[in-house]
């Protein structure tokens, strides 16, 4: 349901559709509209696109042009909303000066610096008052230019200053963790900035964009909105035969398949395969699922002509089984849900099949022409990010060596052989700067190994990193496949002698390592030197975290309440602690 | 084409635009006479003619009707 349709702008039902969907919309959040012209239209669209993803909008709109002032002294009722997300939808109409043609570097240096600093001064004030997400428009060309060429080129050219204020509020954007730029010069020029501006409704009713325009925006605000709460996708399943080359190799032989620079189509299917080499290197997951012999397929894959590479795969399923069972056990097998993972097959059926069967799986229509794939996968949107982090870019070989990790495993016939042949180490420290991007990220993407899925932002992570009333834990995982990266984090709000576990959650990376164990032997030590004597875990419920439902009786708490979702549990600390891990080797205590 | 003609043409958009399949308007139609007609209903209405008709509003056309029988007589000078 996420794609992204042409002229999805459907004011006609969309109140009736809202209805329907609001009685299973699972989450909520709070967006506060701060606006520069009239925002009316971009919320309703906005909603619907919410509404499309499970997701209950609910919007505070600043009066009309006041998104300064709402930001520099927010009112009362913007205080009381609390928003967890504040748009600043501010576009080149609120640009209040622009340099005069013939002005020198000087007084153009003056004007960006004047311009910039109130959009600076919004973002901390912002920041200091709601401590929230901010998405901040950038600045799109003007519709005109009376300085034709010279409007880029010379200091006192619109495009010329516009481009420069963009380019402080990437920087800027790159400097404050919490401030995230929406790009609408990048999306009006994909419009196109004739189409974008619609004259009848700026004069009339002060919107900066066309109606056709907004679902564009709206959408882009949305996917930035799901990656702020961690829903963007994480796994592209592919097929191979006439979707990641042309022909199929079972029939035509892996030396006449049409992949590389000789053919036109050869090039179409390249150019497609660089594009998802990128979405590779950037932390999206890449598995092949194909009905073909596993022969057939690897012999195709390793055409020199090939951009993507056998080891670009975390797994490869090629045989004749269906590809619901297959998506199944990639889902299984990389343990991420079916509603991360994104599947692109040129066949119909295929599609069809997989849509009724996985609903949950995002299987875009990608059409039947070939060069269109790319534009079909790309405008969806599905992998957006708000950061990247060393995780990120690692992130396909974790899943890789985990690949290995399994393929190991069949040679043990007790678990815990298996588990000491690995050979892990873990480093468990409180949280330290260098690790507070990582450990944000994992507070808000982890479902399943999540106690509470209680989310907190970066601001609020680092102030709980200084504070002594927290006693906070992060883990990685090394063994002798690799470093699995920073993988588990522990936060307890100390009260006295008791210590209550308000996060507690593990990347799925590592499930069945006893990494939890380790942890909680730490735990331990870490509550005795603090005089702490009793230890209270949380269950919270959640759509995905039922593998955790009895995590603290695995551990030896005591149930001590149990309704509405929440599971409240006790532990004792006492003298004959047990140590509960005896495989993982634990550094830096 | 004739007045009644574009009334009945256009009377779903207003169906739709306040949710209301059983609103009956007239050329006297307004804001004043219907209820939740207020801006965003304004706009929402004039996105609905603009598809339906296939025709775009000017700057002066979007800012003049005061009812619905203005609205058609903006159209029908359009279509001619």
């Amino acid at each position: 349901m996420d794609q992204f349709i042409e002229e999805k702008y459907q004011l006609r039902d969309s109140k009736i559709n809202l209805k329907k969907k609001k009685s299973h919309a699972k989450s909520k959040i709070k967006i506060a509209i701060l606006g520069g012209s009239t925002t009316d239209l971009i919320k309703n669209s906005l909603n619907e696109y919410l509404a499309m993803n499970n997701i209950e909008g609910i919007f505070f709109q600043s009066e009309y042009n006041q998104f300064y002032f709402e930001s520099i002294n927010p009112s009362r009722k913007l205080k009381t909303f609390k928003p967890q997300i504040i748009y600043i939808h501010s576009t080149t109409a609120n640009i209040e000066e622009f340099p005069k043609i013939g002005s020198n570097p000087k007084q153009v240096g003056k004007l960006i610096n004047k311009t910039f600093s109130k959009y600076k001064s919004i973002w901390s004030t912002l920041t200091k008052k709601f401590n929230c997400t901010i998405i901040q428009n950038n600045f799109e060309y003007v519709p005109f230019s009376s300085l034709g060429n010279l409007e880029s080129t010379k200091v006192y050219g619109k495009i010329n200053f516009l481009t420069k204020l963009n380019l402080k509020f990437f920087e800027q954007s790159d400097k404050i963790k919490n401030l995230i730029i929406n790009d609408i010069n990048l999306l009006s020029a994909k419009v196109g900035i004739d189409k974008w501006y619609n004259d009848s409704f700026y004069f009339n009713y002060k919107y900066t964009l066309s109606h056709e325009a907004i679902p564009t925006l709206s959408h882009n605000i949305l996917k930035i909105i799901m990656s702020i709460i961690g829903k963007s996708k994480k796994c592209l399943v592919v097929d191979f035969d006439n979707t990641i080359w042309g022909g199929v190799v079972g029939e035509v032989g892996s030396d006449n398949i049409e992949i590389g620079n000789d053919t036109p189509r050869g090039e179409v299917f390249l150019r497609f395969q660089k594009y998802i080499h990128d979405l590779t290197l950037k932390g999206v997951i890449l598995a092949g699922c194909t009905k073909n012999d596993y022969k057939n397929a690897i012999s195709g894959l390793r055409n020199k002509s090939n951009f993507l590479q056998e080891n670009d795969f975390s797994v490869i399923k090629a045989n004749w089984k269906n590809k619901v069972e297959n998506i199944s056990s990639i889902s299984k097998q990389l343990n991420i849900g079916l509603d991360s993972i994104v599947f692109i097959d040129d066949s119909n059926f295929e599609r069809e099949l997989v849509r009724s069967q996985l609903p949950a799986v995002e299987v875009p229509n990608i059409g039947e022409e070939p060069e269109k794939y790319i534009f079909h996968l790309d405008r969806a949107k599905y992998f957006e990010n708000i950061s990247l982090s060393k995780e990120d870019f690692t992130r396909s070989s974790y899943y890789k060596t985990n690949a290995k990790r399994e393929s190991e495993k069949v040679k043990f016939k007790n678990y815990n052989n298996y588990l000491e042949s690995l050979k892990m180490k873990t480093d468990l420290k409180k949280f330290e700067k260098k690790d507070i991007n990582r450990i944000t990220q994992l507070v808000n993407k982890t479902n399943q190994f999540n106690l509470t899925v209680k989310r907190l932002n970066l601001k609020e992570i680092t102030s709980i990193s200084k504070s002594s009333d927290f006693l906070t834990v992060a883990g990685n995982l090394k063994d002798k496949f690799g470093d699995n990266g920073l993988v588990t984090v522990v936060i307890g709000k100390i009260k006295k002698q008791t210590m209550d576990i308000t996060v507690w959650l593990m990347s799925c990376r590592v499930f069945n390592r006893n990494l939890e164990f380790a942890l909680f032997d730490c735990l331990i030590n870490l509550c005795k030197s603090k005089g702490i004597s009793t230890i209270y875990g949380n269950y919270i419920k959640s759509e995905k975290n039922m593998i955790v439902k009895d995590f603290y009786k695995t551990l030896g708490f005591k149930k001590i309440k149990g309704k509405k979702g929440l599971d409240k549990w006790e532990f004792e600390i006492t003298k004959k602690y047990i140590k509960k891990n005896k495989i993982i080797k634990i550094n830096n205590v | 084409m004739k007045k009644t003609k574009i009334l009945k043409k256009i009377e779903p958009v207003f169906h739709q635009v306040f949710n209301n399949k059983k609103l009956k308007i007239n050329y006297k139609s307004s804001p004043s006479t219907i209820k939740q007609w207020d801006s965003l209903a304004t706009i929402n209405l004039f996105i609905g003619i603009e598809k339906l008709l296939k025709i775009k509003f000017n700057v002066s056309e979007l800012a003049a009707p005061k009812n619905v029988g203005e609205m058609i007589d903006i159209i029908i000078a359009k279509k001619n």
